[in-house]
């Protein structure tokens, strides 16, 4: 399970910053932008609580 | 900025608070990069980044200016209140106590609460602009003092609220959703940037500084209301914002726990992506709403995140706001507390929180944030210099250290003193001599550490039973 997190979480984080780097190059619009920042974000919060423990 | 004064997992278990810290609770490099990272990519990020165009800086002053200021904020962490911290392992209230005395740290607490509350008071305003993205109500503008209408009052009051009792109640939790959110946090802070960048229209590595010394950071007049900003300017903000924290000695609480001195270094992670790259990002977003309607100057996060990268950037103000805001109502409970023993803890946080919010009613701090943070700055440092000095310097200079521990006494008068000359001295040389508030804290340090030397070999009197006084917690200087 906590592999399966990890990954998700890492795939999130690349969400959130590939698609605006791409914007920057001109090969995706703002608002897919945004939506796959949200979805990024989304899957973030639910994935990493999983693995990242409370100190 | 840091926002946050140290929010830390480690000094919020509150272990340790009279005693140095053991061997086996000391920490790694890895804890105190992830520390550092993560608290000082804050909210008011979004706000200070902003301000840095309305006053009117040129490309190469920011990049330039941040970069040598980061590094002497890095610097001072690692040579001045690393070096002190791991040899002595103390909270820097404890260690005060030892030097100053009981009754003085208690004026200091409640200083340090009041600028704690001032700095959460911004961060509650920056969290209440991204309420304002759906609910759509008059927002502060960039010269505004006061509250300009009734709905930013109540969404101000709930936001204040609602940190104020998870500050109260769940300090832990949220601190744990920090921890979580960093990573997260600087990579949306940098697609703020790359999102502006497209939108006044970079679209190569090429055309980057072109467009920095044109468009972004063009070097004309400030916006009316704010100070014009040079290379000085930017590097001295950058080096003093977080004065308290390593020239000021409060981070002696944090960095207790690392097990080499070194790892001070560690700041610069905070330094690096959230006093340059986010700071940056949020200036570059700001162009974009000045060249779309050069009449709306309004610093506001939360409109600003979310015309970027939609209801993530409005996350993203929410978790920055919330996740630095909280640790430092904590923080200034604490304070309180320490000022009144007798008040619990929660009731501190509730108060500390419940003037927190009233501060982020006033839009005045948020918008005047570079000017806070600079006088925050100031009105701590004087208390760094008398535990540089104490700590290393006293028996060169025919002193004792940790006097008002030796002597026995409530107050040590000579680090009153020093405390209230360097202040006058810095108030007068803004004041009379005209030097800007950014830049008084340097000469002001010097005076501090001047005053504490020949007021402490004026006033210390030989203490007779000194060699019967316990020495708890005093260290080698090796």
């Amino acid at each position: 399970m906590k592999p399966i997190a990890v990954s998700a979480s890492a795939i999130a984080l690349a969400g959130t910053i590939v698609p605006a780097c791409l914007y920057v190059t001109g090969r995706l619009d703002l608002d897919a932008v945004k939506v796959w920042m949200l979805a990024s974000t989304i899957v973030w919060f639910v994935a990493t609580p999983a693995w990242m423990q409370e100190k | 900025m840091s926002a946050d004064p140290g929010a830390t997992t480690v000094d919020a278990v509150g272990e340790y608070e009279r005693t140095p810290v053991p061997a086996h609770a000391q920490l790694g490099l890895k804890s105190f990069i992830g520390q550092y990272a993560g608290e000082h990519t804050a909210g008011t990020e979004l706000m200070i980044g902003p301000l840095f165009v309305a006053a009117g800086v040129g490309a190469f002053d920011l990049v330039a200016g941040l970069f040598v200021g980061n590094l002497l904020a890095v610097l001072s962490w690692t040579f001045l209140t690393a070096p002190i911290a791991t040899r002595a392992r103390l909270t820097l209230y404890y260690q005060l106590e030892k030097i100053c005395g009981p009754r003085l740290v208690t004026v200091y607490n409640l200083a340090n609460g009041l600028m704690f509350c001032c700095l959460a008071g911004a961060m509650v305003s920056v969290s209440a602009t991204a309420v304002g993205v759906f609910a759509a109500f008059p927002m502060p503008h960039l010269n505004d003092v006061y509250p300009n209408s009734v709905a930013w009052v109540v969404a101000v009051l709930i936001v204040g609220a609602a940190m104020t009792l998870v500050a109260a109640y769940g300090y832990a939790f949220v601190a744990y959703v920090a921890n979580i959110a960093a990573p997260w946090m600087v990579l949306v802070f940098i697609a703020f940037g790359l999102i502006g960048l497209r939108q006044i229209g970079v679209g190569s590595l090429a055309e980057l500084w072109s467009a920095a010394q044109t468009t972004i950071w063009t070097g004309g007049d400030p916006l009316p209301g704010q100070v014009k900003f040079t290379f000085w300017h930017t590097m001295f903000f950058a080096w003093f914002c977080n004065m308290a924290m390593h020239i000021g000695m409060a981070d002696l609480s944090v960095l207790r726990y690392a097990r080499r001195s070194w790892y001070g270094l560690a700041s610069a992670a905070g330094m690096f992506l959230g006093h340059y790259i986010a700071w940056i990002a949020a200036s570059i977003l700001y162009v974009v709403q000045l060249r779309s309607d050069p009449g709306n100057t309004a610093v506001l996060p939360g409109p600003l995140a979310y015309n970027a990268c939609g209801l993530a950037g409005i996350v993203c103000v929410v978790v920055a706001g919330w996740t630095t805001a909280n640790p430092t109502i904590y923080r200034a409970g604490l304070a309180f507390q320490g000022a009144f023993p007798r008040l619990s803890r929660y009731r501190a946080t509730l108060i500390s929180g419940g003037v927190s919010t009233l501060a982020g009613l006033f839009p005045a701090i948020a918008m005047r944030l570079l000017d806070f943070v600079a006088l925050y700055g100031m009105v701590l440092m004087p208390m760094g210099a008398i535990i540089f000095v104490d700590f290393w310097l006293s028996r060169r200079l025919g002193f004792e250290p940790a006097y008002a521990e030796l002597a026995g006494i409530g107050t040590n008068w000579a680090a009153a003193l020093t405390w209230f000359i360097a202040l006058a001295a810095c108030v007068a040389l803004v004041q009379a001599v005209g030097v800007q508030i950014y830049f008084v804290s340097l000469p002001g340090w010097f005076i501090a550490a001047l005053s504490y030397a020949v007021l402490s070999r004026t006033l210390q009197q030989p203490v007779a039973h000194l060699a019967a006084v316990p020495t708890l917690g005093r260290v080698e200087r090796s």
